[in-house]
């Protein structure tokens, strides 16, 4: 009885808090209007997304596309390696190989008397531009530069034909020639450079 | 069930529903209409679907403690980021909690204070079936507790509350509840 008593008493506190409840309520219509606002805005956000990954993904696909096809011509321009360009190509380097300064080449140079410095005579190195016009031939001029072939063979000449020469080639050839004798001064060799220099 | 009973059903239980969103808003009127409006758009997008295993407003009711719970770790975090904007807030409520307390009588305004003061367990567990007229079992369900459980807090709670009102003294004027309930059913 007692606690029944108790439960009217707390079921009493509760009503009275329902009935200021019941007072803020608001209306179920603004309440679901607002609701069905919300989802109708929420279908055209996710339909502007929608939209937007598509867009974003024909713009990819659109750029890998293009750039694939300006690859391709690029390709399609440029000439592809042939004969020609290979011969040239070798010519091209030998007469970088042939003008690198070696200690033969360069004692050579001191006893010429020659006027030109050191870091003059260092060949320049090819600038990628210059390589690469070297390297591309129109399709327009490659019978005139096939003629080149022959002649290009005919002067070429080993990389390492240098190495065979000797710095004082007078000098040389007289000591090659003439057979080594022993106890010779060193004075006297000295004498014998002297006046082939002279 | 179609949309139209679904709507049907919303707009016979939407009182209770503001009630226990109340509730479950610790009492934010403001937010427990936010939390009802959540709760419909994710009954009319088709999130929350009514399998018919419990009672309608059973699970209406599990929806929008679930939607209210949401909504409270969304403020708690938008708390911290907006930590400096705190005092402001406070001040707002302290105002508003003095002009309640003119407008209302000091019994309502006592009791709510004891209620906020609860684990919200119990709170919930008294509200389901003092408020709502909900059975154990179906408090349980709604709180997605055992009815053991749901037992146990409806216990302790219950004897908080009359812990309370034997030391307050505090009497029920039943001439004030009969013009109450006369007003209700005009």
């Amino acid at each position: 009885m007692n606690q029944n008593w108790e439960d009217e008493k707390i079921k009493q506190l509760f009503n009275g808090l329902k009935q200021e409840d019941e007072q803020k309520l608001p209306s179920f219509a603004r309440v679901m209007a607002k609701a069905r606002e919300d989802v109708l805005s929420k279908n055209n956000k996710s339909a502007r997304n929608w939209l937007f990954l598509k867009l974003a993904f024909a713009s990819l696909l659109l750029i890998l596309f293009g750039g694939s096809l300006a690859i391709t011509l690029k390709h399609l321009i440029t000439k592809p390696i042939t004969s020609v360009n290979i011969a040239k190509d070798i010519t091209y380097n030998n007469s970088v190989i042939q003008s690198i300064s070696t200690p033969y080449s360069m004692a050579s140079k001191e006893s010429s008397n020659d006027s030109k410095s050191l870091e003059e005579n260092i060949p320049k190195l090819p600038t990628k531009s210059s390589n690469k016009k070297q390297l591309k031939v129109r399709k327009g001029n490659l019978q005139s530069k096939a003629l080149e072939i022959p002649i290009l063979i005919s002067g070429w000449r080993t990389p390492t034909d240098f190495l065979l020469k000797t710095p004082l080639q007078s000098i040389d050839d007289q000591l090659l020639k003439t057979t080594p004798k022993l106890k010779i001064l060193s004075i006297e060799a000295q004498s014998i450079i002297s006046d082939t220099n002279n | 069930m179609d949309s139209l009973d679904l709507q049907t059903q919303l707009e016979k239980h939407h009182s209770a529903s503001f009630g226990w969103a109340i509730s479950c808003c610790h009492r934010d009127f403001q937010e427990a209409e936010s939390v009802l409006q959540n709760v419909y758009l994710k009954i009319l997008e088709g999130k929350a679907r009514y399998d018919g295993k419990s009672e309608f407003k059973t699970w209406l009711f599990a929806v929008i403690r679930i939607t209210a719970l949401d909504a409270r770790r969304w403020h708690f975090l938008n708390k911290l980021r907006l930590s400096k904007y705190k005092e402001n807030v406070k001040h707002k409520i302290k105002v508003y909690d003095y002009d309640e307390k003119i407008y209302h009588s000091e019994i309502q305004v006592l009791f709510q204070d004891l209620l906020s003061t609860l684990p919200s367990k119990q709170r919930e567990v008294l509200q389901l079936v003092f408020y709502h007229d909900l059975s154990l079992q179906e408090a349980a369900e709604v709180m997605e507790v055992s009815l053991g459980t749901a037992r146990t807090h409806y216990d302790r709670g219950k004897k908080r509350l009359r812990e309370w009102i034997e030391e307050k003294g505090i009497k029920i004027n039943e001439s004030e509840l009969g013009r109450r309930e006369n007003q209700a059913a005009i």
